[in-house]
Formats: C-alpha cells, structure tokens, sequence
C-alpha cells in the first residue's frame, strides 16, 4: 500500500499530525511506496527515515517564525526559503539518507520549460535527493526567481503539474484541504462543488478558502498546532475506518503474510478475538496527539504570547504602528538581505556546482576522458555471447583537462579535500570495442 | 419556453457572433451528446417526453431508454446537479443488459425544457416530483426502481415519499440533501473577514455562475477545473477529454433554471432548506432502499446511518464503494454496477406493493395489484414523441 502527501506550503504541518498518527498505529504503511509534492515530498521523505516528529515539528515551527518576523511576513528579501529547508535538511536528514529513500520516495516535480510532470525516485547521492526536495518546494517569485537544477535541468514545485502523485489504485492520499481525498479534514458543509487543481480536489467551502491563504502566508502556532491536530484525528479516524489498527503482535502476523495489499475491506480484517487489539482500537478512539509533539506546539505558542515584547506588538496602536512604519522597513530589509545574500552565496550555488559534476557521467565525457588519458588497468574477456569486451580503469583525480572537471569544479575540489568519495575515480565501463 | 429547444441554427446578427456562444448550444448538445452515447454498445431510443404544464407552458424531457422490450421493472435513472443522462454511460449497458433502463435529463437540465421553477423551496421540490410523475405517466410505466445520484438521489426520495406505489426499490447514490444544517456559532470567529465577504458576495449567486460568466472561455474552465472527470470517462469514451467538458459546458451554458431551482432547495453553502432527514418517516417503511455512497466523497455519508436507524436495517441496504469519490458510478463502475444489479434483483424477488397497498390510501390511481405488465412502445400515448434516431450496433 502506497501514501501520497499532497504539496500545501504551510499547511504542511497537517502531514506531520498525520505521521504521527501512522507511526503510532500503522506503522506497517510506512513500508510502501511514499509519494508527494512540495512539503508532502519533505513529510514523505522525513517518514521513510523514521526521523525523530518532535524535531521535525521544532524545525517546521522555526521555518514558521522565521517567515512571520520579516517585514513582509515571507516575502520579506531577508527570508529565503530554499536556504531555511536547506539547512534544515542538511542538519537532520541522515548521511545516508538517499540509499534509505532511493527507489520508495516519489517526489513530483514540474519541469520549467514544457510544465510537464515528473516524478522522480532514484537518488545516487545525498546532494541529489537534497536538489529534488529543494526544486519541489521552489514557487517561482515567492522562493526565488531562478528555479534550481536537478541533472542539468530547471524544475520548481510539483504542485503546479501533479500535486497528489498517485502511484497506483492502493494509494491512500493524504490532503489538508477538504475534499475528495482518503485523508482530509471533513469540513461542515455539504458543498456539492469542487475544483479538481493539479490533481488535487479541493472543494469550494470556506474553510478551504482560507486554508489556500494559509499556504504561502503561514498563520500563527495555535492556528498550526489546531492543524496538526486534525490532521492525528484524520488520520486516526481513516484507520479506524478501514479496519487497518491491531497491535505490534498481530500486524507482523500480518505483514508476514501479505505482501501485496489492496485497499479492500478483508484484507485488513482483524482478529476479532485478540484481545490486545481491541484495547488498542479502544484506546485509539479516544486518542489525541502525543505529548511530546503538545509540548513543543505549547511551548511555542507560550512564546509567541508571553513577554512584554510579544504584549506590547498585540496592541492595536502598535499593529497600526508597525503597519505605518513598513516603507521604512522595507528598504533596510532589502538592504540587510543583500548583505547576508554575499554570506550564503555559496548554499545557493553548491546545488549548480553538483548538477555540472553529474554531467561527468554523460557519454561526451567518458569518450573526452577516455581519449585524452591514458588506462591505467585494462582486462579484456569473453562475455556469454562470445564477443570481446574491454574494461579500462581510469585515474582522473588529477587530471586537469576541462573535460573531467571544470575549472569551477577543481576549486571546489581543492576547498573540499576531506570529502574525496565523489571526485576519486571515475570508472569507464565503455565495452565493446 | 420551448426556444430552448429550438434546433435552428441561430441566424447572424450585428454583434458579429460575439455573443453567440451560448446560441446554437442545443445543437451542439445533442451532437456531443450522440458522440459520447456512441460508446453504448446497447441499441438506444432518444426522444422527448411532452409532459404538458407541469412548471412552464409545455415542458419537455429528454429521455433515453435501451432494452424496453424486456417485460422486467425498469430501471429510472436520475442525475445529479449540473449533469446530463449521457454521464450515465458507463452503467447503462450493464443495466441494460437485464432489464430496460430509462435515463432522463431532469427537469430545467439538459436537454430538457428549461422553465422558471417556483422560487420557495418546497413548491420547487414538488414540481419536480410532478415532472418525474407526469414523465412516468406519459411513458406509461406501472412501477420502477428508481435510482437517483446526487441532487437526483433527493428528488428520487421526495418522488417516494409522495408516490411510494410507484416505486419498487429506491437506489441512492450518493444522494445530496439528507443532512441538516449543523449549527456553528463559533464560524464567525474562526474564519477571516474577507473570506466571509467573499461567501456572502457568491452566496446570491446560481452554484455554477462562473462556467455562464466565463462566456467562451467557460470550456475551458470546466476542463480546468475538473480535469478529473473526463480522466475517468477515458476508459469509455476514446475522446473524452475533449468531449466530456464540451458536455458539462453545454448542459450548463444555458439558461440555468434547474439550477436556480437547486440553489431554491438550498441554503448556506450547500445544506437543504428542508433536509430529508425531517422526513425519513414518511418514506413508506416497506419500501426497500439501497444507499451507495463513495468513501471519499465529502457528501455527508451518514445518510445510510440515519436510514438505518429510522427503518431498521432489513429494508434498508447501505453500501460503501472504498476509493470512490461523489462521483461513486464514474469513480467505481463495476463496483457501483454490481451493486445496483444486486439491487435490482433484489426488487425482482421482493414486491413490497402488497404492504403498501395496505399502508396507503387504497384509493389506487390506475395500479393494478398484479405484478406490472409493461406496456409496449406501440401503445405509448400519441404524445410521446418519439422523434430520434434508434440505433444498432
């Protein structure tokens, strides 16, 4: 069985209620496929790495403050998105996080020259699976004005092609807008009406309206945390529906025995009589989000409200005040952030610089390389049709031709001489001579 | 109000065709129409209905029937808000295959005669229960399984509330209009200002404003919107999406009066004025219902519990399609299919007429006690016209 989060800016913090609650009673969904769009594509990727939620909603709620401080609230010049996700992915994604998604992280991104979809999911190193995220969540104007490259080609978020990327008929979508989706809050309202965008059906109630605002406009820590919220309750109430809540025991009876799933109401039936199930679906029925998760959202709310500070901005002078003010503001913002823009230049350009390395693996490459070095190790053999194969081994570690490394690559290079794996060696596999 | 039936192509006039686009759309309905309903592999009649002055002057109903040979109970289909009988089209075969099957574009869409409906909630409801009932007596059928999705599925209820004898089975498919209006005092506070401006500025508005003010570019934004929906008909229809948006853009385009009728039944973004929930109790507790609604619809779905609970669950029959959406007959055919099937068969073994013969006013309007001979085309009454095309394949 397979997920798929659908990409919704800030509501984002809906997917995290929603994993908490699959960890804790459907862990064996988390097996499959995940697929998404934007932050969907960020929730999927954090569950398939068993990532600790606590630190994920901490990091979620740090983005959040960090877009509501600016003058402009996240369009502020001084807030850059793609460098906020960066860091954060960079500081709790693990080392080795592109062999644990590789192959089960479906990430959905638009292609900017056709706007055609693509979903990608084989991802060769760390800088890759950081590039695809990054492209995923980049909303041209609001993130920045040149989408970044992923293997030489310019995409942005895969909200604008396939927002829901559904993988096959078992795949339990996951939205935080109402509408026609497994997962969703179920608004009171018996709209007969919705609009089906990029994949992702939305209907047309009010609630819905003021979520679509909350996207790029992120709300306050309670507004977030009541989001998260319904998101645990969603969830909960989908599994409680579909039959898919047993304990430890009985779902790796379970697992062991079904590989493939359908989404049918008797494949999930339960062991009636297992008495530790029941009191598991007891206990589910009236189960609300964990406390670890209750206190960081508290603890922010505490923070946003308590201080003197934080009273004196809620008065209404203030806010008119802070309201009459922003023109001024709003040139030192400007200023200040083509500032800091020279510091973190290089955060910006490192995923460029990885895209021109990966083109060394392109075939004009290997035949420059090939043509201009000389084979240290050369075999030759026999394959099973009995035709002769060749097999050279180049070094190029140290060549200096513009064909193994541009010339922005060998600084690099020699800026980054502890991190040898990537630049060693290049094998040449070009058989059949 | 018959201009709307008007096949004549619209003659030129000094605007230069400029606003024009919703001129010839009859034409252009029942052309796309006949596209889309080439993928019935059954042979089908079309023919309008004249079923006299029910709401305006002399009211029409577009009418398909397949298969009305066969001496079973026919099966009425009934469709929902801003749809067209030809959305049936991946069913019709299959129930066609047993039993004959009428699809009828209701009253104010469609094809069908587009008069100005009565503007209280209730004198609405009940014209278009007269519409279906004078239908039903011009095509001269004793008793049917009706079948009703979405905004059908509550003109199907009310038609069995008020006519119980002539209903053997009722099927509801995701049947909109059950469930009454929760009271949410907390709404003000919890939504912005300008999204309650914007609420209150479409509430006045017809549902499906947008397609009409959009002018020519309304084909578009159907194909924009719902790009869903002609996705799904690709499996029947090779050029469906092409097709399908052309079809809800026609039947949508012109005047809307079905749809000033609906936006009389309701209130607030979407509840009924008068939900059926007040009135389960005057559905004739032997009259066996079939609910099928999609797990992902967002239409509330405890219509099935509360049907169960007012009639207890050997009449009534609730069935819920996993991964379907409202759309439950288009989303999971066969399922869907299947399921009214086991319906209908279940009306074949079953007449509840004996009960509710007893139950209702004996005064019986012209219903024989025997089980229902279904009159053959020949006897139709000279009104029907049964002017199209039958065809064979």
């Amino acid at each position: 069985m397979n997920l798929s989060f659908a990409g919704c800016g800030f509501l984002g913090i809906y997917h995290v209620g929603v994993a908490v609650c699959f960890k804790k009673y459907a862990p064996h969904l988390l097996l499959g496929k995940i697929s998404g769009a934007s932050f969907g594509a960020l929730s999927a990727c954090c569950l398939l790495c068993d990532l600790p939620i606590g630190e994920i909603t901490t990091d979620v709620l740090r983005v959040v403050s960090e877009a509501r401080a600016g003058s402009l609230g996240p369009f502020s010049p001084s807030f850059n998105i793609q460098n906020v996700l960066l860091e954060g992915m960079q500081k709790y994604l693990p080392h080795d996080v592109h062999k644990i998604v590789s192959g089960k992280l479906h990430i959905s991104l638009t292609r900017v020259y056709d706007g055609k979809n693509v979903i990608v999911s084989e991802f060769p190193t760390r800088e890759d699976l950081l590039q695809a995220l990054l492209a995923s969540c980049f909303v041209p104007v609001f993130s920045g004005l040149l989408p970044p490259r992923f293997h030489g080609i310019r995409y942005m978020d895969g909200g604008f092609s396939d927002n829901l990327p559904v993988l096959d008929e078992n795949t339990i979508t996951v939205s935080p807008f109402c509408g026609e989706s497994d997962i969703c809050p179920r608004d009171l309202s018996s709209q007969l009406f919705h609009v089906n965008l990029a994949n992702t059906s939305i209907e047309l109630s009010k609630q819905n309206m003021n979520r679509f605002a909350r996207i790029l406009f992120p709300p306050k820590p309670e507004v977030l945390s009541n989001m998260c919220k319904q998101g645990f309750d969603d969830a909960l109430r989908f599994l409680q529906r579909n039959n898919m809540i047993s304990c430890t025991r009985c779902l790796a009876v379970q697992s062991t025995f079904q590989l493939q799933d359908v989404l049918d109401d008797t494949t999930y039936e339960y062991d009636p009589d297992c008495e530790e199930c029941k009191t598991h679906r007891q206990d589910a029925l009236v189960d609300d989000l964990p406390d670890t998760v209750m206190t960081i959202f508290q603890n922010a709310i505490d923070s946003a409200n308590s201080g003197i500070v934080n009273w004196v901005m809620r008065q209404r002078a203030m806010r008119y005040l802070t309201l009459l003010t922003l023109p001024y503001r709003v040139p030192i913002d400007i200023m200040y952030a083509s500032f800091t823009k020279r510091a973190s230049e290089f955060r910006i350009t490192y995923g460029d610089m990885r895209t021109t390395h990966d083109d060394v693996d392109t075939f004009e490459h290997i035949l420059n390389v090939t043509s201009h070095n000389e084979a240290l190790l050369a075999y030759y053999y026999l394959d099973s049709e009995n035709k002769m194969k060749m097999t050279e081994i180049y070094d190029v570690t140290d060549a200096d031709t513009d064909a193994v490394q541009s010339p922005m690559e060998r600084d690099v290079n020699k800026q980054l001489e502890f991190d040898n794996d990537w630049s060693a060696e290049l094998i040449a596999d070009n058989g059949q001579y | 109000m018959g201009s709307e039936l008007n096949l004549e192509p619209a003659e030129s006039s000094w605007t230069g065709g400029w606003f024009s686009w919703t001129r010839q759309s009859d034409a252009m309905l029942r052309n796309v129409e006949k596209k889309i309903l080439s993928c019935l592999k059954t042979a089908y009649k079309r023919f309008y209905v004249d079923i006299g002055s029910v709401v305006g002057q002399s009211d029409k109903i577009w009418t398909i029937s397949l298969n009305d040979e066969s001496p079973k109970i026919p099966l009425v289909m009934l469709h929902g808000m801003g749809a067209g009988l030809a959305l049936w089209c991946p069913n019709l075969d299959s129930f066609a295959a047993s039993r004959p099957v009428y699809a009828i574009d209701l009253l104010g869409f469609g094809r069908s005669s587009r008069p100005k409906f009565a503007s209280d909630a209730q004198k609405a409801e009940a014209q278009w229960v007269e519409s279906v009932e004078e239908w039903r007596r011009e095509v001269n059928i004793a008793q049917f399984i009706l079948l009703g999705h979405s905004l059908g599925g509550y003109i199907a209820t009310a038609y069995a509330i008020k006519y119980p004898e002539r209903v053997r089975h009722l099927v509801l498919a995701d049947p909109w209009g059950f469930a009454e209006r929760p009271p949410n005092a907390y709404e003000k506070a919890q939504l912005p200002l300008w999204v309650r401006a914007i609420a209150t500025a479409v509430q006045p508005l017809n549902p499906l404003w947008a397609v009409r003010a959009a002018g020519p570019a309304g084909k578009w934004l159907v194909s924009k919107t719902r790009p869903d929906i002609s996705r799904k008909y690709l499996n029947f229809i090779p050029d469906a999406e092409k097709v399908i948006p052309e079809y809800i853009y026609q039947c949508n385009s012109q005047t809307p009066s079905g749809e000033a009728a609906f936006h009389t039944l309701m209130t607030g973004f979407g509840w009924a004025k008068n939900p059926m929930v007040r009135r389960v109790d005057e559905i004739d507790p032997a009259l066996p219902i079939t609910v099928l609604y999609g797990s992902r619809s967002w239409v509330d779905n405890s219509t099935g519990q509360v049907l169960v609970e007012h009639r207890g669950p050997t009449n009534t029959f609730v069935q819920v399609i996993n991964g379907a959406g409202h759309h439950v007959y288009l989303d999971k055919p066969e399922q869907f299919n299947k399921f009214v099937l086991e319906a209908c068969t279940r009306a074949d073994a079953h007449d509840p007429r004996p009960a509710l013969a007893v139950a209702n006013k004996p005064p019986a309007l012209e219903a024989p006690a025997v089980p229902p001979a279904i009159e053959g085309p020949d006897n139709l009454p000279g009104k029907v016209q049964s002017t199209s095309e039958a065809r064979t394949s």
